[in-house]
C-alpha cells in the first residue's frame, strides 16, 4: 500500500517538474511600430485648430495646437505647417451653422445663438461637430497649404473639486520591521482633471475624414496639493501624446516580453 | 537445422535493430533538445545584454537543430518583433503556439505582440 502511493506521489511530481522548472527573463525590447495611417501621399501636416470646451482657465485649441505642433515637429519626420494661429473653429461651426440652420433647423436642438457661446460639455461640443462633415471647406483649406494632412477634432477639459472614493496605496512596517504593502479607501473632496480630446485627420486633397480617434484621460489631486489646471492638462496629455504620434509616425514602443527554455 | 539456425540468427537481427531503432530514437531527439537547449541559452544570455542579432542567430539555430522546440521559436519571435520584423515575429509566436498551445508564456507574449502590431484594425473610420 505504501509503497503504491509512494509511487502515485513520484508519477505527480515528474508530471508537475516540467512546468515547475520552466525559468523565464523578462527582456525589454524596443519594437517599431508602423504608423496607422498612411502619410505618405501627404507632403505637410497641418494642425488647423480644435473645437475645444470645458474650464475658462486653459486655452483648450491653443495649447493643444502648441503641443501637437511641437511633438510632430521633435518626434516625426513630417513637415509641419507652422500656420500663424490655430483656426477658431467654434465661430467657424457658428458661421456654418446659420446656414445649416436656415435649410435644416437647428442642429441637435441647439439653438443658433447657443452655438457662438463657450461649450462647457461634451453636448455642446458635439452640437458643434458638424463642422467637421463640412467637406468643401476642408478641401479649401487643404487646397490653400498644398494637399496638406488636416489634423484637427474636438477637446473637452474640465475640472474642479468633487467628492469621490479614491483608493490610497500605504507602505506600513510591522513590529518586528517588516514592510506591508496597504490599501484603503478614502472618501472626500479631490480636484479631479479629466481630458477628453477627439484627434480627426482629414484628406486635405478630397476634404474626408481619413480617421479619427478619442480618448480619456483622468487625474484626481489633493485639494490641498493646489495642481494648476494648465500644469494637469499638460500631464493629462503626455499620456496621450505617445498614441497620437504612432497614428502618423514611425514610433518605437518600449515593451517587455518573457524568454524561456 | 542449418535453416532453423539460419532464421534464428535472422530474428536475432532483425530483433537487435528494432531494439536499436527504439533504444536509439528517443537519444537522439533528447540529444537535439539537449543542443537547442543549450543554442536557447546563450541566446538568451546575449539578449540580455542587448546582442540581438547574435540571439537570432541562436534561436534560429535552434530551430534548425530541434524543430519541435516551442521556446526556440517564442524566444526567436521576441527576437525578431526588436529588429522590426513584425510579420516573421508574427509566424515565429503562431509556430511556437502551434507546438505548444498551453503555454501561458507564449500566449502572454503574443497578446502583447497582437496589442502593438494590429491597432491598425482598430477604429478607422472613412
Amino acid at each position: 500500500m505504501t509503497a503504491r502511493i509512494g509511487r502515485i506521489l513520484a508519477s505527480l511530481a515528474l508530471l508537475a517538474w516540467p512546468s515547475a522548472c520552466i525559468s523565464y527573463y523578462d527582456v525589454t525590447i524596443e519594437t517599431p511600430a508602423r504608423p496607422k495611417l498612411t502619410v505618405s501621399p501627404f507632403q505637410r501636416v497641418l494642425i488647423a485648430g480644435f473645437l475645444a470646451g470645458g474650464i475658462d482657465d486653459v486655452d483648450a485649441n491653443l495649447e493643444t495646437v502648441r503641443v501637437l505642433r511641437s511633438q510632430l515637429r521633435s518626434k516625426s519626420s513630417l513637415k509641419i505647417i507652422e500656420a500663424a494661429d490655430p483656426l477658431p473653429l467654434a465661430e467657424i461651426a457658428f458661421e456654418n451653422a446659420s446656414v445649416t440652420t436656415r435649410l435644416d433647423g437647428s442642429p441637435d436642438g441647439l439653438q443658433k445663438p447657443d452655438l457662438a457661446k463657450q461649450a462647457h460639455s461634451e453636448t455642446e461640443l458635439h452640437a458643434r461637430e458638424h463642422i467637421f462633415a463640412d467637406v468643401e471647406f476642408w478641401k479649401r483649406l487643404g487646397e490653400e497649404y498644398q494637399d496638406a494632412l488636416i489634423v484637427t477634432g474636438t477637446v473637452l477639459f474640465t475640472g474642479g473639486p468633487r467628492m469621490r472614493t479614491v483608493q490610497r496605496d500605504d507602505e506600513v512596517v510591522d513590529a518586528v520591521g517588516r514592510r506591508h504593502a496597504t490599501s484603503s479607501l478614502a472618501f472626500g473632496w479631490f480636484t479631479t482633471y479629466l481630458l477628453k480630446p477627439k484627434f480627426i485627420f482629414i484628406d486635405g486633397r478630397s476634404g474626408t475624414i481619413m480617421y479619427t480617434e478619442s480618448f480619456r484621460e483622468e487625474v484626481v489631486c489633493q485639494r490641498d496639493q493646489n495642481v494648476p489646471a494648465l500644469s494637469a492638462y499638460f500631464e493629462l496629455m503626455d499620456r496621450v501624446l505617445p498614441t497620437f504620434l504612432g497614428t502618423v509616425s514611425n514610433q518605437k514602443i518600449r515593451t517587455s516580453r518573457l524568454l524561456f527554455k | 537445422m542449418p535453416e532453423l539456425q539460419g532464421a534464428s540468427v535472422l530474428a536475432k537481427l532483425v530483433s537487435g535493430a528494432a531494439i536499436l531503432i527504439v533504444v536509439s530514437t528517443p537519444m537522439s531527439y533528447a540529444d537535439a533538445r539537449g543542443e537547442a537547449k543549450t543554442q536557447v541559452a546563450f541566446g538568451i544570455t546575449v539578449a540580455q545584454r542587448g546582442l540581438w542579432r547574435e540571439a537570432t542567430y541562436r534561436f534560429e539555430r535552434a530551430i534548425e537543430i530541434d524543430p519541435s522546440y516551442p521556446a526556440a521559436y517564442n524566444n526567436l519571435a521576441i527576437a525578431y518583433e526588436q529588429s522590426g520584423r513584425v510579420e516573421d515575429a508574427r509566424k515565429a509566436y503562431e509556430k511556437a503556439l502551434e507546438l505548444d498551445s498551453k503555454n501561458a508564456l507564449i500566449r502572454q507574449n503574443y497578446d502583447l505582440f497582437r496589442e502593438i502590431h494590429d491597432r491598425a484594425n482598430r477604429e478607422n473610420t472613412r
